[in-house]
């Protein structure tokens, strides 16, 4: 009885822990022949999209520190051409000069940061000139792409350079002797129109940094008012007017520097010419072109404001594929073409997508699906084999939007590089659609039926 | 005791229905059909590759033939249950893996009702499921893969409830009545992270249930004062096993924050047609001394309307023998131990590439009895599967132990 009752005690406690397995982490690999079902997960690139060049509205260039001069011509989007405008005012301190110092030079000092455009081995030009009118602001405070104002027709200097591919080598530009020579009479004298730095602007309005060269498509990049090397007491001046003069028994000159009087203020415009290209088809009433129009590509054009706009017709119908379906992924695929760009920078590495609706007006950024961050194009250069560089954009969030039987939307996406970009250089892009190349522009999508 | 016995059985059988629903394979091979079914018999027989057709005993519950049960002796009742450990090696051509198990493997209570009348009941696992594999799959349209990894977890129990009836001197029939039923799940979890910021995973289940009739007949045939031969015959009337399918694929961002319900379908009804399955057994036995036996059996499963992607249910037969060897003690002390050995051969129940899933298990025991109780520890070393192309075979080892506790029914009742 006792033995049999402690087997059974025995029995009930091993039995309670008894049933259990080994089991590793990893599941063991098997071949198909367990399971050869037919996979649920489908791909297509069959769809077709639409892409049209859009000129925009105007858009503001000011405020990004920056002085982008440059002239760019080519076969697909004409000639282009940047001049930027400065304004300059007192430093911390008023000018003082001792009556018997003498005048050694009066010189625009600009400092390049590192972008350029064009061979660094070719001599380039720009002038500058006296501006005629006061620089001042439309109501919201900015300049636009467009922006113009009145400089004198002969410049005061014509400075010959090469773009250089490091920043902070700066470059000099000596004004007529006469004009400095007269601005430090002025000073000595005590001039009205060195009284006060509100003065000195009504005297001297600022300057135009006009492109001189329309051989070849160059470009450069100065600092505005401050660079990136350090902040604060260590902060060196990057853009300025330097009135170097020597004091009676000094060894050394000195100098006095005009600053940029608000570097809000600096920008730069941007005049296109469009006759002998597709795009000369834009007016005032037609600011949409689409790919068909233009031999069958897509502009996008820093600086004129030209923007990629593509839509998906067969979305409404995509459900009609399967009835029970969920889609996965959906990649597009951009491709320049070929001859459009060279190995010297002028495609964009990024570009940012915009919702925007039937008037072109640009709204939200395109987020991923849980809203987390926004979706941005990326550039895959292959320098070997120029034909396998292209764009590549997740869009998911905007194809389930487009293809819900809940929501309907008429917007679409659009396409524009990161507004500093856009508004400061000459980057562009030249893609072509589906009708010259199956594979130009593709929509990759995944789904899965159930 | 009664009680103490008969509530303690209850207990274990409550917490043991729990233990049964862990996985207790780890066999790939259990993805198949219903799936791992359990198949060397209980008792004794486990210890004799699973013969048991022609086989009959006064204190021991032999559950393969349920005619066997009138022979029980009509004093006793007996609580049985069966215990077993095993370490399965899974190797295809290029991996090997072991994996320890261990399981209950049948409970039962039986007696014998009257001199000619003998029952039992209990319940035990019918088949197993337990696999965690992953499998390569292509996009349809591009030459892209990716790996879905399946788990599947389950199994078939019974419960059943047998009868033996002794209808002239040497012959018996028997009717056994049980309820198959439990699960056969499988959850999918598909890693598209090369081309999808979402994951998907599908789980699918099958409920089954349903009854199952077997009859069984014996008869012994008395050759002489020491030989007597014994046949046994079993057979199950076709039926409908009925299931019940749920399947939930659920969509998920990688990030966790997105979950999306592409499909719940909950209990939708089918049925699969549970076919006639054969068994006829003889066996021979020498004065109690040696006995051999030799059972057959037909598993019709090309019938069962159960279709898998790339197995196909074929018809299994299964050849067993079995040898039992207890040497005569002299003396008073009549405890004798039994000797056991046999093998069991099975052409296969599934088709898979062309290759029949072949086993073969060689098993080797002892019973001895202690006081009241019987043990019956055997152990089976077994493989199965072949290693074609990317068919992996297994190699198990089983160590068992069989407990049957022996009360004597009337024996408070006489001197209360």
């Amino acid at each position: 009885m006792k033995l049999v009752r402690f087997c059974m005690g025995l029995l009930l406690s091993t039995m309670l822990i008894i049933s259990c397995s080994t089991n590793d982490d990893e599941a063991y690999e098997i071949g198909d022949v367990f399971d050869n079902t037919s996979s649920n997960i489908f791909y297509t690139d069959t769809l077709t999209v639409n892409a049209h060049t859009v000129l925009l509205d105007s858009f503001y260039t000011s405020g990004y520190n920056k002085v982008f001069v440059g002239s760019k011509e080519d076969d697909y989007l004409g000639k282009i051409s940047a001049t930027s405008y400065i304004p300059f005012g007192f430093s911390t301190v008023d000018p003082i000069i001792d009556a018997d110092a003498s005048f050694d030079s009066l010189v625009l000092v600009l400092t390049p940061n590192g972008e350029y455009l064009g061979d660094t081995s070719v001599y380039r030009s720009f002038a500058v000139h006296e501006l005629l009118d006061t620089i001042s602001p439309f109501d919201n405070g900015y300049f636009y792409n467009n922006t113009k104002f009145a400089y004198s027709t002969d410049p005061l200097k014509t400075k010959s350079f090469r773009p250089h591919p490091l920043a902070h080598k700066k470059i000099y530009v000596s004004f007529p002797e006469l004009i400095g020579q007269a601005w430090m009479d002025s000073i000595i004298a005590g001039a009205e129109e060195f009284e006060t730095s509100a003065d000195f602007q009504e005297f001297f309005k600022g300057i135009a940094i006009v492109p001189n060269d329309d051989r070849d498509s160059w470009s450069t990049s100065f600092y505005g008012l401050t660079d990136d090397w350090a902040s604060g007491d260590d902060a060196t001046t990057s853009l300025e007017l330097r009135l170097y003069y020597t004091n009676e028994n000094a060894d050394e000159n000195t100098f006095y520097s005009f600053l940029p009087s608000n570097s809000a203020y600096i920008f730069s415009n941007f005049e296109t010419d469009y006759t002998g290209t597709r795009l000369a088809a834009f007016n005032s009433e037609n600011d949409q072109l689409s790919s068909a129009e233009t031999d069958h590509l897509i502009y996008l054009q820093s600086g004129s404001g030209l923007a990629v706009k593509i839509d998906i017709p067969a979305l409404d119908r995509i459900n009609e594929i399967s009835s029970n379906m969920s889609i996965l992924d959906a990649e597009l695929i951009l491709k320049p073409r070929l001859n459009s760009f060279d190995n010297d920078n002028t495609l964009p590495t990024s570009f940012n997508a915009y919702w925007t609706d039937k008037k072109n007006r640009i709204g939200d950024l395109l987020y991923n699906v849980t809203g987390e961050y926004a979706l941005t194009g990326t550039l895959h250069q292959d320098e070997e084999f120029k034909e396998n560089t292209y764009y590549s954009i997740p869009i998911l969030n905007y194809i389930l939007v487009k293809a819900s039987t809940d929501e309907f939307t008429d917007d679409d996406l659009m396409f524009i590089v990161s507004s500093e970009t856009f508004s400061t250089s000459f980057k562009h892009m030249v893609l072509e659609d589906n009708a010259i190349n199956g594979s130009s522009m593709q929509l990759k999508l995944y789904y899965v039926t159930y | 005791m009664n009680k103490y016995i008969l509530s303690i059985g209850f207990l274990i059988i409550l917490t043991t229905q729990n233990i049964w629903s862990q996985n207790n394979t780890n066999s790939p091979y259990s993805k198949l059909g219903l799936g791992d079914f359990y198949s060397l018999g209980y008792g004794r027989s486990s210890a004799m590759g699973g013969v048991g057709y022609a086989l009959s005993s006064g204190n021991e519950l032999n559950l393969v033939n349920p005619a066997s049960l009138s022979n029980l002796d009509s004093l006793i009742s007996l609580f049985e249950i069966g215990l077993h450990g095993d370490y399965t090696q899974l190797k295809n051509s290029s991996v090997s893996d072991g994996r320890w198990n261990g399981n209950v493997s049948h409970i039962s209570y039986g007696m014998a009702v009257n001199g000619k009348w003998g029952m039992a009941f209990g319940v035990a696992p019918y088949t197993n499921v337990g696999y965690d594999i992953s499998v390569n799959q292509s996009i349809n349209g591009i030459p892209d893969e990716y790996a879905v990894s399946l788990e599947g977890s389950g199994g078939l129990s019974t419960v059943y409830w047998s009868n033996g009836y002794r209808i002239s001197k040497n012959a018996s029939l028997g009717i056994t009545a049980s309820f198959l039923f439990g699960p056969k799940n499988e959850d999918q979890y598909y890693d598209l992270e090369n081309i999808s910021s979402f994951s998907l995973i599908r789980q699918v289940s099958d409920k089954y249930s349903g009854f199952k009739f077997d009859i069984g007949y014996q008869q012994t045939i008395p050759l002489g004062k020491d030989h007597s031969l014994g046949i046994g015959l079993v057979a199950n009337i076709p039926g409908k096993l009925n299931r019940k399918t749920s399947e939930i694929v659920i969509q998920n961002s990688i990030s966790g924050s997105i979950t999306d319900t592409l499909l719940n379908e909950e209990d939708v009804k089918s049925s699969l047609y549970f076919p006639m399955n054969l068994g006829a057994g003889i066996s021979y036995n020498y004065k109690n001394q040696f006995m051999v036996a030799m059972d057959y059996t037909l598993n019709r499963w090309s019938e069962v309307g159960l279709s898998d992607n790339y197995a196909e249910l074929i018809d299994n037969h299964v050849f067993a023998l079995g040898l039992e060897y207890t040497p005569k003690k002299k003396g008073v002390d009549k405890s004798e131990i039994h000797y056991r050995m046999g093998c069991n051969y099975q052409t296969g129940y599934y088709l898979i590439d062309n290759n029949a899933l072949k086993s073969m298990d060689i098993t080797a025991g002892v019973g001895f009895p202690i006081r009241n109780t019987l043990f019956n520890i055997y152990t089976a070393y077994g493989w199965r599967g072949v290693l074609n192309n990317q068919l992996i075979k297994e190699n198990s080892l089983r160590v068992g132990i069989n407990m049957s506790f022996k009360d004597l029914w009337f024996h408070k009742k006489q001197f209360r």
